[in-house]
């Protein structure tokens, strides 16, 4: 089963010093070079982009910034190959930041579509 | 660039289609998907209901998504594009976009 992981900032990473984030940004690659290589990442996914240069398209209507302002918004994604949710979320909470409060993350089951 | 649509919508919405309703709207999604294919890269996903999510914030894990929000993310498609007004363009065009139904958030990815 494939498991999606959202990955969102919290206002506490915004508090970290230079020299702090760029060791966590150490950790997160780490992180990803780890479970690429024990296959439990199906696919690394994306970091995105700051919320201020998203677009949001909603009706006939296209404006500038996110869909909903919060506090906590989507700053990545990946993709978790786990047999179970639990086992996905295991995994999950390794990533790095998670257990210091910098990030929360979702886990949710991705749907399988039928081949079209 | 690599742009991610993230596609925004009430989950209940879709329960109170009918099963005919419902093969109609994912007949114009497959036709959406067959018309920007090229546009279109590798790694989208349709999330489950945040009903299955799990949330883990400061070690502590629980049920359901990270924000009890009406309108939840549902999905994510990556599109490649040389500018985001043509992500937005493209993303205008999913169904349900136009009746308001769902709201899509388009946002660049970050390449390291």
């Amino acid at each position: 089963m494939k498991y999606a992981v959202l990955i969102m900032n919290t206002p506490l990473a915004a508090t970290l010093s230079a020299d702090e984030y760029s060791a966590w940004n150490g950790e997160i690659f780490a992180w990803y070079d780890k479970y690429t290589a024990n296959g439990k990442l199906a696919d690394p996914g994306n970091q995105l982009d700051d919320v201020s240069k998203a677009k949001t398209i909603r009706g006939t209507t296209v404006t500038d910034g996110p869909f909903i302002e919060a506090k906590e918004v989507v700053g990545g994604y990946s993709v978790l190959e786990a047999d179970t949710i639990d086992e996905a979320v295991e995994v999950a909470k390794t990533w790095p930041g998670v257990d210091r409060g910098l990030i929360t993350l979702e886990v949710r089951p991705i749907v399988e579509q039928p081949a079209m | 660039m690599r742009y991610a649509m993230l596609i925004i919508g009430e989950e209940g919405d879709w329960s109170a289609l009918s099963p005919a309703d419902v093969d109609a709207e994912m007949a114009r999604i497959y036709a959406w998907l067959e018309k920007w294919s090229a546009k279109i890269d590798e790694g989208g996903a349709e999330l489950d209901s945040v009903k299955t999510a799990k949330t883990i914030r400061g070690g502590v894990v629980t049920d359901g998504p990270f924000i009890e929000a009406k309108e939840v993310v549902g999905g994510i498609i990556f599109l490649h594009t040389d500018t985001i007004e043509e992500a937005a363009a493209i993303a205008a065009e999913w169904p349900g976009v136009e009746s308001g139904r769902t709201t899509i958030e388009v946002r660049p990815t970050v390449i390291r």
